[in-house]
């Protein structure tokens, strides 16, 4: 009985060191879009989530990103947005980006130069996905409400800080912070369909200013601008940067 | 001397085809080979179309088991060299951002579909619903790359109309075992 029991745990021993096991889990998300005013348009909305390099939502009350140690003098993908929703005009979304400084309390602050650059990557509207590489975007979609199907013909426009962009190609904006720059840098982009769109279906003027959904990405890129000549000027420790998003639109 | 001049013009005549011939480009090609067992799974969700809108036409309940509608939420990769693996997923209902007690205004359920490559290189693909699970063994293949799945809402025009406006979210589980 003895020597059946020893076998027996070895058997098991061999099956379990044997036997692996990956659990993957991942999130999926969707919207309804409801409807206070009565008619059967929905509201206008838009939404937001910022995922981290492993593509995990991070809270919207301030999850930390770490930055690797590769990142010095090499860009790295730190983050990536989705900014959703069902706007058919004029929806923006902001970048406040602040130094990097020591954490340490007390004692000199010291400011770690640093460039962070957001990157609009492609739009997805209804079915579509067009990527920010062409020089215009242009398309058709439809929106069913009340039973009616519009039609949409639009031109995609999108503005950083308040300038037009005339073609997708530059649909980015870069900010550095150089030693000793202590000023903190907004990055605005505003998506408008509505300008050079036409809405067909119904009857009179189309004035619900909603649309198909749309989902609009990006990223941010973050490098370190200090020299392997110069890391020793630089405090010993922990620098953080504090980056808000905005949105508007709602 | 007859005969030699013709023999020769037979072999040149037969070389020209071959001279003819131009050679392409070299294209690298990797061999791949595998001490021991080795496995390799990973899972990709397509963050750029999420979320998506319950009610967009592309997630419209689709009731015919037979043929694939949705919206393409991600891929996987699933590759092994031995006798023994399992990948079973499951999901639960979306459901409506803080919602204590699930109900037909706060949840709906939702079609999943997942394509994978048979022993004979026939691309086929299972489904289930929240209720459910998707099973892949050894006897479904050992090969899936980039393999696709799809997403569509298992409701009513109306049973959707019902839910109540909001973001809403629901876990998908891939659970891979090698050697069960």
């Amino acid at each position: 009985m003895k020597k059946l029991v020893i076998i027996l745990f070895i058997i098991l021993l061999f099956s379990l060191s044997f036997l692996s096991a990956t659990l993957v889990e991942k999130t999926l998300t969707a919207i309804k879009y409801g409807s206070t005013s009565g008619t059967e348009f929905p509201d206008p909305n838009t939404s937001i989530r910022i995922l981290n390099s492993s593509s995990v939502q991070l809270s919207l009350t301030g999850d930390g990103l770490e930055i690797p140690i590769y990142a010095r003098e090499n860009s790295y993908k730190s983050f990536t947005w989705s900014f959703s929703g069902n706007k058919y005009n004029d929806s923006l979304i902001a970048f406040r980006a602040y130094p990097m400084q020591t954490e340490t309390l007390g004692g000199t602050i010291v400011y770690l130069p640093y460039t962070i650059k957001f990157q609009c990557e492609n739009t997805k509207v209804g079915n579509t996905i067009t990527s920010y590489k062409g020089s215009s975007y242009v398309g058709t979609t439809e929106f069913e409400a009340g039973g009616t199907v519009y039609e949409f013909q639009y031109a995609d426009r999108i503005k950083i800080n308040n300038v037009e962009k005339s073609s997708f190609a530059s649909s980015y904006e870069t900010v550095s912070f150089l030693i000793g720059d202590t000023t903190t840098k907004e990055t605005s982009f505003n998506y408008n369909m509505n300008e050079g769109s036409t809405v067909s279906g119904g009857t009179g003027p189309y004035t619900a200013g909603v649309c198909n959904q749309w989902n609009r990405n990006g990223y941010a890129m973050v490098s370190v601008d200090v020299s392997e000549e110069n890391i020793d000027d630089f405090t010993s420790g922990r620098y953080s940067a504090q980056i808000v998003v905005e949105i508007e639109g709602t | 001397m007859k005969r030699i001049l013709i023999l020769l013009l037979i072999s040149i005549s037969l070389c020209f085809p071959l001279m003819a011939g131009t050679y392409s480009e070299a294209h690298g090609q990797y061999l791949m080979g595998y001490v021991n067992s080795s496995t390799q799974f990973d899972v990709e969700l397509f963050e750029d179309v999420l979320p998506f809108n319950l009610e967009e036409t592309l997630v419209k309940q689709n009731n015919d088991l037979s043929v694939v509608l949705g919206l393409r939420v991600g891929v996987y990769t699933l590759v092994v060299n031995t006798n023994n693996y399992s990948l079973t997923v499951t999901h639960d209902k979306l459901v409506k951002d803080g919602t204590v007690s699930q109900g037909p205004t706060n949840s709906v359920d939702y079609r999943f579909d997942l394509f994978y490559t048979d022993l004979l290189e026939v691309e086929r693909f299972k489904t289930c619903f929240y209720d459910d699970s998707i099973v892949l063994t050894q006897d479904d293949g050992i090969s899936m790359t980039n393999k696709s799945f799809y997403v569509s809402i298992n409701a009513t025009d109306a049973e959707i109309d019902l839910l109540e406006g909001g973001n809403y979210s629901s876990t998908i589980s891939f659970n891979f075992e090698v050697g069960v």
